[in-house]
């Protein structure tokens, strides 16, 4: 078996990877770098985040503030040093992107424009119209095109981190033209693989979240943090789930009820100011509070019987028609382009149908400051980890920002950690190789199999929907684990109809859906032992946000057996606990 | 920052050459399906381009006419009657209306491309093709009409 | 969801590594009219045959992956409607113009290097702003580039083009049109090294203006306009350099 070596190898190719990679080369440009990516960069699902990107710029705004913003929308499960850092990082961070490029919107006097978005005091979120994302992979990637030492790994999927005397030395990955399988070797890696949102049924996240480098993680003895937080977004087209940018709302877009009531003044979050008022949208109030409060507002009114039914499920109407035509196409054509295609209204002259859709991961891989995990040599950034900066509930636009900041973070550490480490015990990491070289081959030739890839993957959607959905019971909790736990052992006996080595995506669906398991038993079990309300995890059995017990992050660690569930303290500095209060005053 | 264009090394990429070596060796055994010879009649965007295409010809064939008429005049007045009588003969007849029509067509096809191939922006927005198309139009008639007034006058 | 008895065909040509002779598998998918074809490829591989490869994520038209040829012509699956086609069958078959890997899948490395080839990236120039402050940018420049940089790289305008179907060497509409996404921009001052791959024989001279690259760009890019943009630039430098044979490069 024939090794490849770098210095540093990034697993992921979206936005924290790309920043990553940068970081690398201007840390030291003689270090080579590997970007392993199961899809080609721009394919990666950096590209669909719409809304746009946070960062104090202007001079009515201020770190504090954005931090305050950042720490009470995470219900104070956020730790607080790294949330600084965050802020603090942030505006140079998008201020070198503009310099590689990338297309900001613009005020007329030339400098960038910002606007409004949930849960932040002031407008401070840049944007490219609402095609954000996109631009900000696409001028990243091209950008990476000029760093010659940068070795791109397109299409090849991570299978195994590679360690050996303590420290992760590498990746056993396969090439999906070829179907073989090459340990990379690296004096470090850092891996930016995402979220997982593919766990749930009804989710605004790609097809290629399947949350594989969380579960390469967690496998190699890193604790996957938080996991129990999952983001619903407040505004997905019924059926498909695609994302409706929370930007409708910062430019002035309305959430009402079948009764044509604006349903979030019963809900803490203020008092509606009419539409034509010079201070609509306020915020953080209204249409403008976090995601949490406003996805659990909208089970309330289910429950009321205050939302449309459909064909696709119940739904309640954003609309933006006020804002008129030749706005929305200049602020958010994307909208309007993905309700024509995909909800069949025009925006301009019809509410659009939406209801809450998973869209986040909070938790991930237990990294800090540094962007370090516990793993010497392991880093990770981006939404597969967890600082954490978003603690119970992330803030819109927060999370472009994060993979920039710690994914340059990242970057430079792991460079520095590159320079004073070597590869060693290379027989340990071909046998590791091999192991899983074997492991596949089983897999791909096991014709005993009986069960179906999609049957199984289906059950597991169902179950975390049904068990770890907006509202949670313990029941309902436990019932979840006991389906995973199930499935498990069901996934062992997989039949594949797809014997062939180059692009065997029938072989590839069944390795996610081995990740996918892992990051639904911890999400599922980190959630049981929560017994507590906190941002996005609410439970009818514990209402109340308990900061004695749980003023906790949650640790899950791999075992042979159920996930071990551990506690860590979170790091508070300036703002003690306290109330998240929305809708007028701090 | 030192510039990373000063920093390309060659694609020979140290230890792990066989691994380019090998991909580039198994790519031309691979179909290339492509839009094959009669790309042009796999619908009427592409069959007007291959009919905008083919008025060169045309065109070309008149100006090899065009060319003996001029020799036809340095000859003599014998050669140039004798040439404008055969010009007036059935078969070329036919070929200088088809010449015309092409040329038309050519002409009315790339003056409403224009405004692809020269985009001017008031503000934000592109002005109208209009203000690009009708010049041409103006200027086409205009010339025209001086060409046969001192025709036919 | 519409009664079980409703299904469309659909007629998906088949390949994988050595075989030799064309092949098209045929199957009955349940016909919903809020399906585009991706689901149905979807729901052939989730029940009915797990080894049909190709490739797709976002679903949702940006992520650029889901091109295919759909009855001949070049479409993201993800935003075609089986109710366009509905009830006559659906041909699927991967891009034209493209080597193909496995059944639907396409080799995307001649489409990178071309692209890299055009240096699509912010070439500094003299005022780079400090590294606190962003370059100034009036909305009226950012217009003059923006629709250039809409291209998601999904190479449909490769598959329409008889250029890039005849010669394959032409450097092609998307990344002639990201050259001039660059080219356009207030900020950069690269322009006259990328005008050397737009002017070499492969580049914009190669393009005949079928103007097919536009009418299939799922994103309103119009690489046909930013070719022939290009090729006008292209020009003058070659009359400029004509007349000031040592110029100011």
């Amino acid at each position: 078996m024939r090794s490849i070596k770098h210095d540093i190898l990034i697993i992921g190719g979206g936005g924290a990877g790309l920043r990553a990679a940068i970081a690398v080369s201007q840390e030291n440009p003689d270090l080579d770098v590997a970007v392993v990516s199961k899809v080609y960069p721009m394919r990666s699902h950096t590209v669909a985040a719409e809304g746009g990107m946070a960062a104090v710029i202007k001079p009515n705004d201020s770190f504090e503030d954005h931090i305050y913003d950042t720490v009470s929308g995470s219900d104070w499960l956020a730790d607080q040093d790294a949330v600084e850092f965050f802020v603090r990082t942030a505006p140079s961070e998008l201020i070198q992107l503009e310099h590689w490029g990338c297309p900001w919107s613009r005020e007329s006097d030339g400098s960038v424009a910002v606007r409004p978005f949930g849960g932040m005091q002031i407008e401070r979120t840049w944007f490219a119209a609402d095609k954000t994302g996109f631009h900000v992979l696409h001028s990243l990637f091209q950008t990476t095109l000029k760093y010659r030492s940068l070795q791109r790994y397109d299409e090849w999927m991570a299978l195994r981190l590679l360690t050996h005397d303590g420290r992760c030395q590498g990746v056993a990955a396969m090439e999906l033209r070829t179907g073989r399988i090459v340990p990379i070797l690296a004096k470090a890696v850092i891996m930016c693989t995402g979220g997982g949102g593919r766990v749930f049924p009804f989710t605004t996240n790609a097809a290629i979240k399947t949350g594989d480098g969380m579960a390469l993680a967690y496998r190699a003895g890193v604790a996957l943090k938080d996991m129990e937080f999952v983001q619903y977004h407040p505004t997905g087209l019924p059926g498909t789930g695609i994302l409706i940018t929370e930007a409708a709302r910062g430019e002035g877009g309305i959430l009402v009820n079948n009764k044509g009531h604006r349903y979030l003044s019963d809900y803490d979050l203020g008092k509606p100011l009419p539409i034509d008022h010079h201070d609509h949208p306020k915020n953080r109030t209204m249409e403008l509070g976090p995601r949490d409060r406003l996805s659990q507002a909208f089970i309330h009114e289910q429950t009321k019987g205050n939302v449309f039914e459909g064909p696709h499920g119940t739904y309640v109407h954003l609309d933006v028609r006020h804002l008129g035509e030749s706005y929305i196409e200049k602020k958010i054509p994307f909208v309007r382009e993905l309700s024509n295609n995909y909800g069949g209204v025009d925006p301009v002259h019809e509410p659009i149908p939406v209801r809450p859709v998973v869209h986040y991961m909070m938790g991930g891989i237990d990294t800090d400051i540094e962007a370090a995990t516990t793993l010497p040599g392991l880093y990770a950034a981006g939404e597969c980890a967890c600082v954490s900066i978003n603690g119970a509930n992330r803030l819109g636009s927060n999370s472009l920002t994060e993979l920039l900041v710690f994914g340059a973070q990242a970057g430079r550490n792991a460079a520095i950690f590159a320079q004073q480490h070597g590869i060693s015990g290379e027989n340990d990491l071909l046998s590791q190789t091999q192991d899983e070289i074997n492991r596949i081959s089983e897999l791909l030739g096991n014709r005993a199999g009986d069960e179906k890839i999609a049957d199984l993957r289906n059950i597991m959607t169902s179950a975390l929907e049904e068990g770890a959905g907006i509202y949670r019971n313990a029941e309902g909790m436990q019932k979840a684990c006991t389906t995973i736990t199930e499935l498990r052992k069901r996934s062992k006996n997989l039949k594949l109809d797809d014997t062939s080595l180059s692009y065997n995506t029938e072989l590839t669906s069944a390795i996610e859906l081995d990740f996918m398991l892992d990051i639904a038993e911890t999400v599922t079990f980190s959630a049981l032992r929560r017994k507590e309300s906190r941002g996005s995890h609410q439970r009818t059995d514990f209402p109340e946000r308990d900061d004695d017990e749980f003023l906790k992050h949650s640790l899950a660690y791999n075992t042979d057996d159920a996930p071990r569930i551990e506690h860590k303290d979170v790091v508070i500095t300036n703002l003690p606990p306290a109330k998240r209060i929305y809708g007028g005053g701090k | 920052m030192t510039d990373p264009e000063k920093r390309r090394p060659s694609h020979n990429l140290h230890s792990n050459w066989w691994l380019n070596h090998t991909r580039y060796r198994q790519r031309d055994t691979r179909p290339r399906p492509d839009l094959g010879a009669t790309w042009w009649l796999r619908g009427s965007s592409y069959f007007f381009v291959f009919i905008r295409e083919l008025t060169s010809v045309f065109i070309a064939l008149y100006l090899i006419l065009f060319i003996g008429l001029i020799a036809a005049l340095y000859i003599g007045a014998e050669a140039y009657n004798d040439y404008m009588e055969l010009l007036w003969s059935p078969p070329l007849t036919v070929i200088q209306v088809f010449t015309l029509l092409f040329a038309l067509f050519h002409t009315v096809t790339w003056f409403n491309l224009t405004p692809k191939a020269v985009r001017i922006l008031k503000g934000e927005s592109p002005i109208s093709p209009l203000f690009l198309i009708t010049p041409l139009y103006i200027v086409w008639l205009g010339v025209s009409s001086i060409v046969l007034w001192m025709i036919f006058s | 969801m519409t009664v079980d008895t409703d299904r469309i065909p659909l007629k998906i040509s088949r390949y994988t590594e050595g075989q030799t002779t064309d092949g098209y598998d045929e199957y009955m998918v349940p016909y919903n009219e809020d399906w585009v074809v991706l689901d149905a490829l979807n729901y052939i591989k989730d029940y009915v045959d797990g080894s049909l490869a190709y490739r797709w994520s976002c679903r949702m038209g940006v992520c650029g992956s889901c091109g295919m040829m759909i009855n001949g012509k070049p479409k993201l699956t993800c935003s075609a409607f089986l109710s366009e086609y509905y009830p006559d069958p659906i041909v699927v078959e991967p891009l034209a113009n493209f080597r193909v890997e496995r059944d639907l899948i396409v080799d995307m490395d001649d489409f990178i290097h071309k692209l890299d080839s055009v240096k699509p990236w912010l070439i500094e120039g003299d005022s780079v702003p400090p590294a606190n402050r962003e370059y100034k940018q009036t909305p009226a420049q950012l217009a003059k580039y923006k629709q250039y940089s809409m291209c998601i790289n999904c190479t449909l305008c490769y598959s329409a083009c008889p250029v890039a179907s005849n010669e394959p060497e032409f450097v092609g509409p998307a990344a002639i049109a990201l050259a001039q996404r660059y080219n356009l921009d207030s900020r950069d001052s690269g322009k006259e090294q990328r005008l050397d791959v737009l002017m070499a024989n492969e580049g914009v001279w190669d393009c005949t203006f079928v103007g097919e690259c536009s009418n299939v760009c799922p994103k309103g890019v119009d690489p046909a306009a930013a070719i022939q943009q290009a090729k006008l630039e292209s020009a003058l430098a070659y009359a400029k350099s004509l007349i000031m044979p040592k110029g100011n490069k």
